[in-house]
């Protein structure tokens, strides 16, 4: 039997004045109890968003990324912006932000890519927000170190 | 101070020193190596405007129906090289016959790279833009295909994409409703390399360098040898140099 279930039974049995500690109410003013109790709903609301009904993706080879991952998903497409800026117009190639480094890590290990599939890197959380991803049309998806070894094959 | 004393100062003295020139050792040993590091994975710094990047074509090394260059550049920025009427063009192959004399010659013709470029001058996005180190190059992030650049370029150095594109280089982007031209092989350049043509000469046609470095190996010749700027009576200063024209 599950050991949970027997508790929530030995509650039920007993007197819902003890099961709710009401005398509690007495001696600690209600303003800190809501609080707690909003405080709880919250941090309930937090750990939702992480886990459920988030798309399940391919991250790759994954590891530890440029950035903590959940600024990441605000933000990527502003460092993105910022680091194009600096690579075309002044030579810059070796920010950390850049497209290819991301594809390097999070292409599938499968396919190489980072697009093409429901679970794919980008294409994962992009079907899920319905935001439409212009930057494929021009570069490419595919890790560059696959590539290179396919050609020197 | 006793006899030891003055034996121990001594010998510090010499750990010291032994120390000191061993540090400037190894850091003459490493100090290439570092460089070398930096050049093949791209500088953080931007390009600056001390260099600038040319080339001096050789027309009299430049053989009659090779078109070795033109292969290198399409292999290297994933061209067709024109499987379709509308694919595009970064460098062609011309061929010359003065009718009188009967006199031959052939040259690469492509983006000139000009100190005054007339496809900026006319683009009304921004993109068309001359990087510091003279290299003009389309940002086709904000470029809308207008195609004035196109118009405007006396070299018709310039393609409009038509059709969409597939697997494209890493390192070279390019996609349908944009211009595009030679880049003088800028991510080649970036990581200190030569640019896909002049590695791709057997004849040692195309000299690629620094033009505003008087003892650079160009900036040298060009002083040395007779150049012209093809049609330098439009005062745009190119970058390209053409010798034995």
């Amino acid at each position: 039997m599950n050991p949970l279930h027997d508790q929530s039974a030995a509650l039920l049995g007993r007197p819902l004045r003890d099961v709710l500690h009401v005398d509690l109410l007495v001696t600690v003013p209600a303003r800190i109890i809501v609080f707690i109790v909003a405080l709880l709903c919250l941090a309930n609301i937090a750990a939702a968003t992480e886990s459920y009904g988030m798309p399940k993706l391919d991250i790759g080879k994954g590891g530890h990324c440029v950035a903590d991952p959940q600024w990441m998903r605000v933000n990527h497409m502003k460092v993105l912006f910022q680091q194009r800026d600096e690579t075309v117009h002044l030579g810059i190639r070796d920010g950390k932000y850049s497209l290819k480094n991301c594809i390097e890590c999070h292409a599938s290990l499968r396919d190489n890519s980072v697009i093409g599939r429901a679970d794919s890197f980008c294409e994962g959380c992009h079907r899920y927000e319905a935001v439409k991803i212009d930057c494929f049309e021009c570069h490419s998806s595919k890790r560059s170190t696959a590539l290179a070894q396919e050609v020197s094959k | 101070m006793s006899d030891t004393d003055a034996l121990i100062g001594n010998t510090d003295q010499k750990r010291r020193q032994f120390l000191k020139t061993s540090v400037g050792a190894a850091a003459v040993a490493v100090a290439p190596g570092m460089l070398l590091f930096d050049m093949a994975h791209g500088k953080s710094e931007p390009v600056s405007g001390k260099v600038r990047w040319g080339m001096l074509i050789d027309t009299a090394k430049c053989k009659d129906g090779c078109d070795d260059c033109v292969k290198a550049c399409n292999k290297e920025n994933g061209l067709s090289g024109g499987l379709s009427p509308t694919d595009s063009q970064w460098i062609r192959k011309v061929e010359l016959k003065d009718m009188r004399s009967g006199r031959e010659l052939a040259l690469p013709m492509m983006c000139q790279h000009c100190a005054e470029p007339p496809c900026v001058d006319v683009c009304p996005t921004g993109s068309s833009f001359k990087r510091a180190d003279g290299i003009v190059l389309v940002d086709k992030h904000i470029c809308i295909g207008c195609r004035y650049c196109m118009m405007a370029c006396p070299y018709k150095a310039r393609s409009f994409v038509h059709e969409p594109l597939h697997d494209q280089k890493p390192d070279v982007p390019r996609g349908r409703g944009t211009v595009e031209s030679c880049t003088m092989c800028v991510h080649r350049v970036d990581k200190g390399e030569q640019p896909a043509c002049a590695e791709g000469c057997k004849n040692k046609s195309i000299m690629f360098g620094n033009l505003n470095d008087p003892e650079s190996e160009i900036s040298r010749k060009i002083r040395t040898v007779a150049s012209v700027q093809i049609r330098a009576d439009l005062g745009l200063n190119t970058g390209i140099h053409y010798q034995g024209l």
